[in-house]
């Protein structure tokens, strides 16, 4: 059975193309996502570790261990300070300490503050990991180094002077001005990657801490040579314990890099196991083509089976020669899968080295697990999948190779059980999706989707065909051609079925995450006009009040409206810091107009209570405002400025000489303003107001940013379920093939009869754009239901849902399915062109 | 029609008693086979003759076990294959029975040799090499033992079939038409290999054909009508048997 099944491989190797090309773009898939977890903790491997890479020990606090009681109040139980340095020190076999710290300083460059973490680099030469690019390492308390990433970015040069500031132990506020000794290579470690980076010597450590209270992240340690580092453990495991320390551990930097891993990588986990889902999603569309494949491919060799039966094969010899392929074939694609996912991430981690330079460390890992799990589940599922055909095989009738060869036509009736079972399934399904949707809650509507959808693909030999046929009946036109192609495309309903079911699969998950994502966009920008009642808040807490003529510069801005001035004019009896304005301006910023504070009357956030609220202005006098309550929880108090005057004695001017006045501007703009467009609005109010950026803020800002975490999880979803479309498509394409295979006698003898090659070739691709179209059309319409659905139980915690389709994104998916369709219907088509009538009657 | 008495059913090669086969139901109802005993002696090359309809294949793949009868019984070589289930049937078939089709009906993926070799590959037993040898010589395919089905002529198509029917040494070996895609001097040149294979290696051969010249290779012709055996011609010529069919009104 080996040999013939070696032989059919030989000889029918094309017909073979399409299933080794699903099953080895599922399983590249899956492998790729292994290796993106194996990289990913090699990376970090590779960064968490720099630091320490060259040290013999390290020691570090123990977090794994709970403290005792009252040990938290006792620093010298678990803090690495000076005092366990200079033990460690005293040890015997030990050539050099340095402790690593890694303190949060801020940095006035520019006249600006700016966060940074400060590391300690070390003097010795073994234990220093810090790469300068130019400059010295810093020596002394009044030198530093800066990393090259922020020393570009802010233009600071070696020989700078910056001032630093930071918060000692005792909570004493240090600020200090130190030169700049050196620029050092951006930092790899993701700890410390994403702010600015400084390097400072121990004494501006001390200096910035407090004398003797630096502590340190980890002490690192390098023996003198040839000592036996398991061996330094314990000496210095006592040492330590000499100076009270209790909470610490002492490895060599490979136990502690893994340590430092497992701590991490938590995130990481997650990541892979959506995108395993994924993976399993294409490995199950694979399975469908597989499936689909070998029954073709068993039904064009009938013949040949009932030739094997009568010469003698037993049924079970037919099926296991027909999975003998199976077997090679998906072993074979499986290999070639893993192969192309290395490939690819090997490139892509090439790409990703060159361009971005945090990235310089990131590092290709192929773990035996990223080999071995994609090839035996591939193999698997292409078994799994050749199974049911195999059976069919088993079952062909000796005589079937005696009789004419009259067209082999495989009789697939839905089995009872699987029409009761999915209907079961569907029906379960589609109540607890119901029931998840009123009730807002996402886990038992995605219990209620994880049912149901297996339950209607079960279902689909009921519907798939016959939407095909009507749809088929529909547009064919009354001519011969598309009427031949209607009825084509239904005349082996079983074939029909897996053929869009495998395409209804990705069309239903990307048409899902597109309208789910749409509503959920809508609904979350409803939700946050009513949340956040301006569109953008400058509101710099440091108090300030900004000159006439930059609010007239701002209000005059590309894409700003209108600008409301609230002045700080004195604060509740609770502490709310009250303001006031004029309720014209007010009225024109404000997203719901009519909620302007009428005389007596003060605008507050959903978390007062009651009917008033008593207030003080600045020069003293109380009075009791009226509450106007909105929906947004967080406003402050807002007044009109009549009401100020007569009720709490604040007028413009006087308000203007009190040591609290400050300013906050609200801002309409433009609703067509893009991401980009609030970026700039955003940094040239910054500037040209003189406050952080971080202080102009607002619902327009929220809204862009949800919108594009919602984009970018949008395009990524639907980027990983293109994957799943594509092997689909490589399916409707082999069916049609195979189909026209099948045919050749039939399609000749229409040619005898006078169909053209044209009307032939437009038959083969009405056949396929049917099948295709109707799959798209249908996954699009169960993928909406689905979104929504899913859109509502997310979104029921928000309030109403704003039910939004994207129809453009959703005929973009019908388009892409018809005009793949077509495409694939091209090559089967000029074949089954190219042959003379005569010729094909000919054949077997 | 009892055309011969048996004395017991393992004096020949092929034995059936009270053969029926019935297609469909109601209105559409066939009575293919009436209910009739035929045998077949051992060693002896028999032509089934009839027109169109008579029910000769339908005999055919009742006796050769490929279709199931609807009541009777069947022996080949002593043993009633009617009571076999399809396993054993199978068994059965590759050992005891060998066939030569119209259409050649060769593994087109599978090399000449291999196809020679196939049922005894598919019974996973060794053959003797020395018989194969004889047969391939015989039947003139030394050269030709490496080549897929594609690459061979009609005629010596027919002979890789033949090779691979009589290499089992089968009890029987069943002619379906074997030479209806051969024109007429390939065709004389495969009967005579069938003739000279009973009377040189003994090997009983039954052929459905309904060509006059085939069955005058033979040494018995069966004449069938309606489902019955009307007739047997022993030592036909080319005359008596063309005579014999236009008794049938064929």
């Amino acid at each position: 059975m080996l040999q013939l099944a070696l032989a059919n491989l030989k000889t029918y190797s094309r017909r073979f193309i399409a299933v080794t090309l699903a099953v080895m773009i599922g399983t590249a898939f899956l492998a790729a996502t292994l290796m993106v977890n194996a990289s990913a903790t090699e990376t970090l491997k590779n960064s968490i570790g720099s630091s320490y890479a060259k040290a013999d020990l390290v020691i570090g606090q123990d977090y794994m261990v709970d403290m005792a009681a009252g040990d938290e109040d006792k620093p010298e139980t678990h803090v690495l300070g000076p005092k366990t340095l200079k033990a460690i020190e005293s040890v015997d076999g030990v050539a050099a300490v340095h402790g690593s710290a890694n303190i949060g300083v801020s940095v006035n460059a520019g006249g600006r503050d700016y966060y940074a973490s400060a590391n300690t680099a070390a003097t010795n030469k073994k234990l220093n990991s810090t790469v300068l690019e130019s400059g010295a390492l810093p020596t002394g308390s009044e030198q530093v180094a800066i990393d090259a990433t922020y020393a570009g970015e802010y233009n600071i040069s070696v020989g700078d002077v910056l001032e630093i500031g930071a918060t000692t132990a005792e909570g004493k506020e240090i600020s200090r001005q130190v030169k700049v000794s050196g620029i050092t290579a951006a930092s790899s470690d993701p700890m410390t990657g994403s702010a600015m980076s400084l390097t400072i010597g121990q004494s501006l450590l001390d200096a910035l801490s407090g004398p003797g209270e630096a502590s340190y992240a980890n002490i690192v340690v390098a023996a003198k040579d040839g000592i036996d580092l398991q061996g330094l453990k314990d000496p210095i495991t006592s040492a330590l314990e000499g100076t009270g320390l209790k909470y610490f551990q002492v490895n060599t930097p490979d136990e502690q890099i893994v340590k430092d891993i497992a701590a991490f990588s938590g995130g990481n986990d997650q990541l892979t196991i959506v995108l395993l889902v994924f993976a399993l999603i294409a490995l199950v569309v694979t399975g469908l083509v597989v499936m689909n494949t070998f029954a073709v491919l068993i039904a064009q060799r009938t013949r040949e089976l009932a030739l094997m039966r009568t010469l003698g094969a037993l049924r079970k010899q037919i099926r296991s020669s027909v999975l003998i392929e199976a077997l090679l074939v998906g072993l074979l694609a499986s290999a070639a899968g893993v192969l192309l996912a290395t490939g690819i991430m090997a490139a892509l981690i090439k790409i990703l080295v060159a361009t971005v330079p945090e990235m310089s460390i990131a590092t290709l890992a192929v773990n035996a697990q990223a080999i071995i799990v994609p090839i035996v589940a591939g193999t698997a599922i292409t078994l799994v999948a050749a199974w049911m055909p195999a059976r069919k095989a088993m079952r062909v009738s000796p005589l079937a190779a005696l009789r004419p060869a009259d067209d082999a036509a495989m009789g697939n009736k839905a089995g009872k059980i699987r029409i009761v079972f999915g209907a079961l399934l569907v029906a379960a399904g589609a109540a607890a999706l119901a029931y998840g949707a009123i009730e807002g809650n996402i886990l038992i509507a995605f219990g209620g989707g994880v049912l149901s959808f297996p339950g209607v693909l079960m279902l689909g030999s009921l519907f798939l065909p016959k939407t095909v046929s009507a749809i088929g009946a529909l547009t064919s036109g009354g001519t011969v051609p598309g009427k031949l192609a209607s009825l084509n495309a239904v005349r082996n309903p079983g074939r029909t079925t897996a053929t869009a079911t495998a395409l209804l699969i990705g069309v239903t998950l990307v048409s899902m995450m597109m309208v789910g994502a749409q509503t959920a966009k809508a609904s979350l920008g409803d939700a946050l006009g009513s949340e956040f009642l301006v569109d953008v808040e400058v509101n710099d807490y440091s108090g300030t009040t900004f000159p006439a003529e930059s609010l007239a510069k701002v209000k005059a801005m590309n894409g700003v409206q209108d600008l409301a001035e609230l002045t700080a004019v004195g604060s509740s009896k609770s502490g709310q810091e009250l303001f006031a304005t004029d309720p014209a301006s007010l009225e024109s910023v404000l997203n719901n107009g009519s909620q302007v504070p009428a005389a007596g009357q003060v605008l507050v956030s959903s978390n007062n209570e009651g009917k008033t609220m008593e207030a003080t202005g600045f020069g003293g006098k109380t009075g009791n405002l009226e509450l106007l309550i909105t929906e947004s929880n967080s406003l402050q108090p807002v007044v009109g400025w009549e009401t100020a005057t007569s009720m709490l004695g604040a007028t413009k001017e006087s308000v203007a000489k009190d040591l609290n006045a400050r300013t906050v501007l609200w801002l309409k703009v433009d609703d067509s303003l893009g991401n980009a467009d609030l970026r700039t609005l955003q940094t040239d109010i910054a500037d040209e107001l003189n406050v952080e950026e971080y202080a102009v803020g607002g619902g327009v800002m929220e809204k862009q940013m949800f919108n594009t975490v919602i984009d970018m999880l949008l395009m990524i979803v639907s980027g990983l379920l293109a994957v799943a479309v594509l092997i689909a498509l490589i399916g409707v394409a082999n069916t049609l093939s195979l189909s026209v295979l099948e045919r050749t006698r039939e399609n000749s003898l229409l040619r005898a009869l006078g169909l053209t090659r044209g009307q032939l070739k437009k038959m083969l691709a009405t056949e396929a754009v049917l099948i295709g179209g109707v799959a798209a059309l249908l996954g699009v319409l169960l993928g909406s239901a689905y979104g929504l659905l899913g859109a509502q139980s997310v979104m029921g915690a928000f309030g109403a849902m704003s039910v939004s389709i994207p129809w453009l994104q959703l005929a973009g998916v019908i388009a892409v399915s018809v005009v793949a369709a077509l495409a694939a219907s091209i090559v089967p088509a000029r074949r089954a062109a190219k042959l003379a009538p005569v010729q094909g009657l000919a054949s077997e | 029609m009892t055309i011969t008495a048996p004395q017991t059913s393992t004096d020949f090669a092929v034995h059936a008693t009270n053969l029926t086969k019935i297609y469909g139901e109601g209105t559409t109802r066939v009575e293919a086979l009436r209910g009739f005993d035929v045998s077949f002696v051992r060693g002896k090359f028999t032509a089934i003759m009839g027109p169109s309809g008579s029910g000769k294949s339908t005999l055919m793949h009742c006796l050769a076990g490929l279709d199931d009868a609807n009541d009777g019984q069947i022996f080949i070589g002593g043993t009633d294959i009617s009571k076999l289930n399809d396993d054993a049937l199978t068994k059965m078939r590759r050992e005891k029975v060998g066939f030569v089709f119209q259409s050649f009906n060769l593994v087109p993926t599978l090399t000449a040799e291999a196809n020679i070799l196939l049922p005894l590959a598919l019974a996973g037993k060794k053959h003797d090499k020395a018989w194969l040898e004889t047969i391939v010589t015989t039947l003139g395919l030394g050269d030709r033992l490496n080549h897929k089905p594609h690459e061979l002529s009609g005629g010596q198509q027919q002979r890789v079939a033949v090779a691979r029917a009589l290499l089992t040494r089968p009890e029987v070996v069943f002619g379906d038409e074997p030479t209806g895609n051969l024109d007429s001097r390939t065709g004389a040149e495969v009967l005579s290999l069938l003739r000279s294979s009973t009377r040189e290696m003994g090997q009983t051969i039954i052929m459905v054909t309904h060509d006059a010249v085939a069955a005058s290779y033979a040494d018995t012709v069966l004449l069938m009508k309606d489902g019955e055996l009307v007739g047997q011609l022993e030592d036909p010529t080319v005359e008596t048997v063309t005579q014999a069919l236009s008794g049938l009104g064929a």
